[in-house]
């Protein structure tokens, strides 16, 4: 019951600062709100006993994205100024749609047998050594996900700099 | 475990090692490096071509079945034919030209990971390396406005899509809790079908077919196409396009084979719009990148009337034309390339007179735009011919009847192309195109190809068709 409460509670601060993110004016309130956000996702984790993705969500989420976009937010400043304008023209064709997929996501989630009692069992027997043991099927059964990923982050950093740094030779 | 099976993606990773290394090494001549990238990846692809080993690694995870054989072939290909292309045309100053390369090899991995996995994990990963590889290429004109727009209409649209693939995936994980695609397929075979996994469905349908830009997640097309480098634009039309058909294949003709009846009048509805709505909005188009990024659209509508086809015919028509559409868009793009490095323009008005001026080049280009319109004797006609059999095969007639009218539509705008090369007389005097030695290479081969496929098809379709047979055999 205690449990339930809770998952209500941390689900109705996620949502709520979600929607705070995307209405606010203040681009820098909107990546505070996010940092909540991502805050309840993480709460949520460690609810159901994934500790170590909750601290993962927590340290590279919030401590690494969220920090990166104020950085980014305050050093563009000048630029874009802190009040950008972030009104959507189509706002009533967006909440249509946005309501639309809404309802039929609600109404499926809520027509489907989600089998509740195996997923508990599963989980509960997770509890006990989870850490260990994402550990463990990261460096067997998904082993090429877990190197592929180096060779993106080096793509990503390659691309980055490419595009971002500056270039003098171009600029004759 | 057989680790020998992923020595292709080994020698890839290896290769891109090497050429931040060449960048190291070489001070001056740059264009060394694309040289260097284009023979290594022709190097690759005869490679995978002969030493054909098939197996499974990690509990099916991982295969090196006949698909992904063959569409690691077109892959390495693309590459191969791109940095051909890229090497005297990119306007990359000489600091960031092996960057340029190094992406371009990380997306040829990306892709290559994309079609031999069997699993969600492997997949999303395989497919966000190949993307985001492409979203920093398409950007690296940095001092032109264009390619920066086209950069960032790419990742935040891509961004979008991914979310949803994403989303999709996960629900299909949260309901079947398997991320190993013969686990879903044993799934769905059971006929127990949740709500949720059909929208499951429809999410991933939605957030693949932004990388085929099928009717309506074709908008960030014309803009990409546009600003990108042009080599970019034809490695982003071909290989990316090819690789997303596999996942394609693997999910629904594959994966979702028992569900046919959710996904198949689906797809017949996207396929006839992608096909009329590409085709209708290339006509009045005034650049010629623009005009291709259109007809694009409208052939990856006629890949869909495949998909929609019997299975095994279906399987073996998408892959012969995906073959046939890569090396004559290919040879398209190269055209356009040769001709903008030259003239600076890529405006249809500035091809006028391209005939008397440049009788070769026109000539090629002809061929590339009759092979993309499947007039017979050339690669493009038997693809199509292939496809469309195979969707009457299930009874789709309606579907094949409005290809054949589109195909007759997009005839026309190609040949409003050719009046411009053929009969109108130059307006403004335009510098002689000049064509590298990349750029020869590059038409030279893709035309062999093209007529080679369209007067033998036999070999090829027979190898498709085997590849076809061997997927649904356990």
């Amino acid at each position: 019951m205690v449990e339930l409460i809770l998952f209500y509670a941390f689900a109705g601060v996620i949502i709520f600062s979600a929607m705070l993110m995307v209405l606010s004016r203040n681009i820098f309130h909107s990546a505070l709100f996010l940092a909540v956000t991502l805050l309840g996702v993480a709460a949520l984790f460690a609810m159901m006993g994934s500790f170590f993705i909750a601290g993962i969500q927590v340290l590279l989420y919030i401590g690494a994205v969220v920090v990166l976009t104020i950085f980014v937010i305050n050093l563009t400043k000048q630029v874009i100024g802190q009040d950008a304008p972030q009104v959507n023209e189509h706002v009533i064709p967006a909440i249509i749609t946005s309501l639309l997929a809404a309802c039929l996501i609600i109404l499926a989630v809520l027509k489907t047998d989600w089998g509740t009692r195996i997923a508990q069992s599963v989980a509960q027997t997770e509890l006990t050594d989870n850490t260990a043991l994402i550990g463990r099927q990261l460096l067997t059964n998904f082993v090429i996900p877990f190197e592929v990923v180096s060779v993106l982050l080096l793509a990503a950093l390659i691309g980055a700099i490419a595009i971002v740094s500056r270039d003098k030779e171009a600029e004759k | 475990m057989d680790m020998t099976l992923l020595v292709n993606e080994f020698l890839i990773t290896g290769i891109i090692v090497l050429l931040l290394l060449l960048d190291f090494m070489i001070k001056d001549k740059k264009e060394i490096i694309g040289v260097v990238f284009s023979a290594l990846m022709f190097g690759m692809m005869l490679f995978v071509m002969f030493f054909n080993r098939k197996g499974i690694l990690l509990g099916g995870a991982f295969v090196a079945d006949g698909i992904a054989w063959f569409s690691k072939i077109i892959i390495l290909a693309a590459a191969f034919l791109t940095g051909l292309m890229s090497v005297n045309t990119i306007k990359v100053s000489k600091k960031y030209t092996a960057a340029y390369y190094i992406l371009l090899a990380c997306s040829t991995l990306g892709l290559m990971f994309l079609v031999s996995s069997k699993e969600l994990i492997t997949l999303y990963v395989g497919l966000e390396l190949a993307t985001i590889s492409l979203y920093a290429l398409s950007a690296i004109y940095k001092n032109d406005d264009l390619s920066l727009e086209a950069g960032i209409k790419y990742i935040i649209l891509g961004a979008v899509s991914s979310g949803i693939l994403l989303y999709g995936l996960s629900l299909i994980y949260g309901v079947t809790r398997t991320t190993y695609l013969d686990g879903i397929m044993n799934y769905a075979s059971t006929g127990l079908i949740n709500p949720v996994f059909i929208m499951a469905l429809i999410m991933t349908l939605l957030g693949v077919g932004f990388k085929l830009s099928m009717v309506p997640m074709h908008v960030w097309t014309p803009d990409v196409y546009q600003g990108a480098p042009t080599p970019v634009t034809a490695f982003i039309s071909v290989a990316s396009k090819a690789a997303g058909f596999v996942f394609a294949l693997r999910l629904f003709a594959y994966m979702f084979i028992r569900l046919d009846y959710v996904w198949v009048p689906i797809l017949s509805i996207i396929a006839f719009l992608t096909m009329t709505i590409g085709n209708l909005m290339a006509i009045p188009q005034k650049n010629v990148k623009r005009l291709l990024a259109y007809s694009t659209i409208s052939q990856a509508g006629y890949i869909l009337v495949g998909f929609v086809g019997a299975s095994v015919i279906g399987i073996s028509s998408v892959m012969f034309y995906l073959l046939a559409y890569t090396i004559t868009n290919i040879a398209a793009f190269a055209v356009v390339a040769a001709f903008a490095k030259s003239t600076g323009s890529e405006e249809l008005d500035d091809y006028a007179g391209l005939a008397q001026k440049e009788p070769l080049l026109a000539l090629i280009f002809m061929f590339a735009l009759l092979s993309l319109a499947g007039i017979p004797p050339l690669a493009g006609f038997v693809g199509k011919f292939f496809l469309f059999y195979a969707a009457m095969q299930r009874g789709y007639v309606w579907l094949v009847v409005a290809g054949a009218l589109n195909s007759t539509v997009s005839l026309y705008y190609y040949l409003l192309v050719l009046r411009q090369m053929y009969l109108t007389d130059r307006k403004k005097e335009l510098p002689k195109v000049v064509m590298p030695l990349g750029i020869k290479l590059t038409l030279l081969i893709t035309m062999i190809a093209i007529f080679v496929l369209g007067l033998m098809p036999g070999p090829v379709l027979d190898m498709t068709t085997e590849i076809a047979q061997k997927l649904f055999l356990k």
